[in-house]
């Protein structure tokens, strides 16, 4: 059966082509397992290996193709058979090609394509480029021509250009449903998509331009028609880019990369992906904060490469995946851990004067009702000590616990202590002391008499300020003192 | 006036009487008219009160402040006239796109030589004095004073239920004016005109110019009230301008009861040309002063219903309003729900009570004792604070004056009848202003202020649906600081519910007030033109 080739990069078979007759034996003693080395030898095929070689030199270039075939089938048979054959076709390769004829048999193609894989030829990469691209290829030969297709290119963009150019150019000459389109790629991207995450191969300068193309815009802006079609395919893609993130860092920092997801989705609206997809995109976004954190971490604020997470996941999701990164790690600075959570630069931090003065008052009086509570009666190391020392010897645990929050007695004190000292705060008056009634500064039962003496019950507190009054913070309680 | 007019005055008062279900108050006309028919002169009507004081001292005081020539709009200050405390900021109005910059007022310096954020909104008549705001404070602390002698809280005059418009008819009481002279309005135009001179001195602190825009905060006020109540609210700060700025030296600190009667006096009877009137900005709803920045936080392209509680000291406010952000439109606008709008006279104050009654009951004290009386004034003192620790660990420990100890929980609190009810009567009024402004929504955003923002209840709104009449919606919290307010005043971040009102009054993109609804947004359904035959 002849099949009629469309794509331009091809010559499409003659109607009267046939497959010249020593390729044909050649191919009968592949099928009958009697090409082996002791075959080789014989003379019936030297004869016939010289006139295989004979159609390598074909004016027809549809029977230079089917030659090239029939060796690939035949250097898949052994070793030796192997050996033989690359001898011939290495040298037939040091010369330049006759021009592609896409044969119409599978098996025929991938082991063409695995005969070529030897030709280190400009004409070649073109070929492996057509037929990556192609509807009909199969995985298998796919594969092979991707290796061939890969081989012949500096860089990862570079690739991705040609495949989309391919794509592109063939997808206008068929003429494809929206549905084909999307089956296409599936199957070319199922072939791709380990090489794209795993190459050694450099991204180059358009990489996430060309990712976006590939998932992206070689497809009709509205998707599949077939539902089914759109979500087996979305999630797909979601899952390559996913792999991509993971393993390529390149790609985790290409903001374009993540725009994918935003457009896959576009594909559902007004409605809603899947909960699948939206899994899948949450695991992306997860992978491109471990990114910008990275960038985070050495100062670097990735703006595109936020503003493109933001496009897949959302702000919300985005601000609680980077809030839970910088709460974990205090070694970001202060800007660029907000930067990393908020998306836009801190502002400058302003003081409200009277707003502190208000806080601050209340830290005062806070302080001070500390000083006068650690400074009560019953809350004195040395009674504590004493009441110890009487029971330690009938309730020896309990005494040791006691002696314990003892000593913290005294830690407490000397810490509150000291911050009252630092914000100039004291007792005045002190408990027990005897001193005149003022009720701007105390405090007492019904009415005393100002200027008549009372005794100090609770100490007050006061904060003293240079160069003015002290301020009253708290009011020492006073009682009346008999005969006054 | 002859027999005809004073039969004319005094059916109309009969007529007004009898639809008023309190008090009705004389105007001065109304007894002249009555004077006619008893047949007494005027002057012999013996009267506790002197409508006017007669000029003393050579004290001749013209109000003539028409507006300035120039208005600086670069800047905003908004007057939050609050019902204990009184605040002022200013804020840059550098155009919608850019970040403004906040101006706090301080009210002089207290001893410590810090700038002072309130202002105490009291006034005291003592001794032939008016003493305004902080000299009110001390003076009545000088004088230990019974807590009805002090004018605290004169906003209470205008709250929701008020017609502002009657508060010249209405006295202050004998225990707080002893002398009979002013009137509810009087007050409300003296502590204005203090609140004015005070925030204008802290403007030029600040370096910034006198004649800027300024909006007022009042309450919500009832449909029909409306109107009359922010055209004589206007009028009264415009007074009040007018006076702080012709007689600063008279609003300081103190001044005698005969200029301050001349004074008020004076300018009520001013025309509307002779006061400042294009000083005065749009007034600003409280609601949305202190809810801006949920309000402007409506996303793009959305109308959402939102139920504004503020729980201050002494009332506890809720307002609904439906809020739209058209991106067309350079500020979100706001429709307040009128209906929707409650207060209660209940608050922060109860609580305070009620924390102290729970420590004086736990203390083992008998009432009214010596020692009870003590505990009870010496705990007074520091009540706020304890309530403050005890919402904030769920425990709190209080001294009393004897050295005791007293354990107080946050369960022990809230389960008393006082805070109960308190909470029983908030959880209600949210509930009837949420399903007022809710329409088709199921679920309102809740923008709590005041110092009770962080009370319990407010939680307890949140998490629990609320149900009326068959009808089911859930509140969603939203924070009422905005969010570049909070990103470049973090120090503003948690005392902001206090402030929400001067400082979302002053923002320049505040959401843009616009003709109040009766009840939220429902879809009317499909309408469907129906056959009409004409005969």
């Amino acid at each position: 059966m002849i099949v009629m080739d469309t794509d331009s990069s091809s010559t499409a078979i003659p109607p009267d082509s046939h497959w010249p007759e020593a390729v044909m034996e050649l191919r009968q003693l592949v099928q009958e397992r009697r090409l082996t080395k002791e075959t080789f030898n014989t003379d019936s095929f030297q004869a016939l290996w010289e006139r295989v070689r004979d159609c390598l030199n074909s004016v027809h270039a549809y029977e230079f193709w089917v030659t090239v075939s029939a060796l690939g089938r035949a250097a898949s048979v052994s070793k030796p058979a192997e050996n033989l054959v690359n001898a011939v076709l290495a040298k037939r390769f040091e010369k330049p090609l006759p021009e592609f004829v896409n044969l119409p048999d599978g098996e025929d193609r991938f082991y063409l394509a695995k005969s070529l894989e030897q030709a280190k030829r400009d004409e070649t990469s073109a070929i492996a480029f057509s037929q990556l691209a192609s509807e009909e290829t199969a995985e298998k030969a796919r594969r092979v021509w991707l290796r061939l297709a890969s081989s012949s290119v500096p860089s990862l963009a570079i690739f991705l250009a040609k495949l989309n150019q391919e794509i592109e150019r063939t997808t206008e000459l068929q003429n494809l449903s929206a549905d084909s389109i999307c089956r296409r790629l599936r199957r070319i991207n199922s072939v791709i998509d380990d090489f794209l995450a795993t190459s050694e191969l450099e991204a180059g300068e358009t990489f996430g331009k060309e990712v976006r193309w590939f998932y992206l815009l070689n497809l009709p802006a509205s998707g599949p028609e077939t539902k089914q079609l759109r979500d087996d395919c979305a999630k797909e893609f979601m899952i390559s880019l996913s792999k991509l993130v993971r393993l390529n860092f390149a790609a985790s920092t290409e903001p374009l990369v993540f725009e994918v997801i935003y457009g896959l989705r576009d594909w559902w609206r007004p409605a809603s992906p899947s909960i699948e997809f939206e899994t899948q995109a949450h695991h992306i976004a997860k992978l491109g904060v471990r990114t910008l954190h990275a960038f985070a971490k050495q100062g670097v604020k990735n703006k595109p490469l936020r503003e493109a997470l933001v496009s897949a996941c959302g702000e919300p999701t985005l601000r609680r995946l980077t809030q839970a990164i910088a709460e974990s790690d205090l070694s970001l600075e202060e800007g660029v851990s907000h930067w990393f959570i908020h998306g836009v630069e801190a502002k400058e931090i302003k003081s409200v004067r009277s707003v502190d003065a208000l806080s601050l008052a209340k830290l005062d009086e806070y302080i001070a009702r500390l000083l006068i509570s650690v400074t009560s009666s019953d809350f004195d190391q040395d009674t504590m000590e004493q009441a110890i020392d009487q029971v330690k010897d009938i309730m020896p645990d309990e005494a040791e616990v006691f002696a314990s929050s003892s000593s913290r007695i005294g830690q407490i004190k000397q810490w509150a202590n000291a911050i009252a000292r630092s914000r100039r705060i004291s007792l005045t008056p002190e408990r027990a002391a005897i001193v005149a009634y003022d009720p701007s500064v105390h405090s007492g039962s019904n009415k005393i008499n100002i200027g008549s003496k009372v005794l100090v019950r609770t100490s007050g507190a006061a904060k003293q300020i240079e160069g003015r009054p002290s301020v009253i913070l708290v009011k020492a309680e006073v009682d009346r003192l008999y005969g006054q | 006036m002859d027999n005809n007019i004073a039969t004319f005055i005094l059916k109309s008062l009969l007529e007004r009487a009898k639809i008023s279900n309190t008090q009705t108050f004389l105007t001065s006309v109304e007894i002249n008219a009555l004077h006619v028919f008893l047949g007494d002169i005027e002057e012999n009507i013996p009267s506790d009160r002197p409508m006017v004081f007669e000029p003393v001292d050579n004290f001749l005081p013209q109000i003539l402040y028409p507006n300035p020539a120039t208005i600086d709009d670069e800047h905003i200050l908004c007057l939050d006239f609050g019902t204990s405390f009184s605040k002022a900021f200013a804020c840059s109005n550098d155009g919608l796109d850019d970040d403004p910059e906040l101006f706090d007022l301080s009210f002089g310096f207290n001893s410590a030589g810090d700038p002072k954020l309130l202002l105490p909104s009291e006034l005291l008549i003592h001794d032939g004095e008016v003493f305004f705001g902080d000299a009110a404070r001390a003076k009545f602390e000088v004088i230990e004073a019974d807590q009805d002698r002090l004018i605290d809280g004169p906003k209470q005059y205008m709250t929701l239920g008020k017609d502002v418009s009657e508060l010249q008819q209405r006295p202050l009481s004998k225990s707080k004016d002893p002398t009979g002279t002013f009137s509810q309005r009087d007050a409300l135009v003296l502590f204005l005109a203090h609140l004015n001179l005070k925030a204008e001195d802290a403007l030029k602190d600040r370096g910034l110019k006198l004649n800027l825009l300024r909006r007022y905060a009042h309450p919500a006020w009832d449909k029909n009230s409306t109107e009359t109540n922010s055209k004589e609210m206007k009028r009264i700060m415009a007074e009040a301008i007018a006076l702080s700025r012709l007689f600063p030296e008279e609003f300081h600190t103190h001044t005698s009861i005969e200029h301050a009667s001349i004074l008020v006096n004076e300018a009520r009877a001013a025309s509307d040309n002779d006061l400042p009137h294009a000083l005065l900005s749009e007034s600003v709803l409280e609601a949305t002063a202190a809810g801006a920045g949920a309000l402007m936080g409506t996303a793009a392209r959305k109308r959402e219903a939102y139920v504004v509680l503020d729980i201050g000291a002494g009332t506890t406010d809720v307002a609904g309003c439906i809020c739209i952000n058209n991106p067309n439109n350079e500020r979100v606008k706001v429709s307040e729900v009128a209906p929707a709008a409650k207060a209660i006279r209940r608050a922060g104050n109860n609580l305070d009570n009620a924390l102290l009654l729970l420590i004086l009951e736990k203390s083992g004290l008998a009432p009214r004792t010596t020692e009870y009386e003590r505990e009870s004034a010496a705990l007074r003192k520091g009540i706020r604070s304890l309530k403050e620790i005890l919402f904030n660990d769920n425990f709190v420990v209080a001294e009393l004056v004897s050295g005791d100890l007293i354990e107080i929980s946050v369960e022990e609190l809230t389960g008393t009848k006082a805070v109960i009810s308190l909470f029983s009567d908030i959880r209600e009024i949210v509930t009837d202003a949420a399903i007022l402004v809710s329409g088709d929504d199921k679920v309102v955003n809740l923008v709590a202020t005041g110092g009770g923002a962080n009370l319990p209840i407010i939680q307890n709104l949140t998490d629990q649906p609320l149900t009326k009449n068959g009808k089911n919606l859930r509140l969603r919290l939203k924070s009422s600081i905005p969010k570049y307010v909070s990103d470049a005043y973090p120090n503003l971040i948690d005392p902001y519910p206090q402030l929400a009102v001067a400082v979302g009054g002053a923002l320049p993109n505040l959401p843009q007030q616009i003709n109040s609804i009766s009840e939220g947004i429902t879809d009317p359904g499909e309408k469907h033109l129906t056959t009409i035959y004409k005969s």
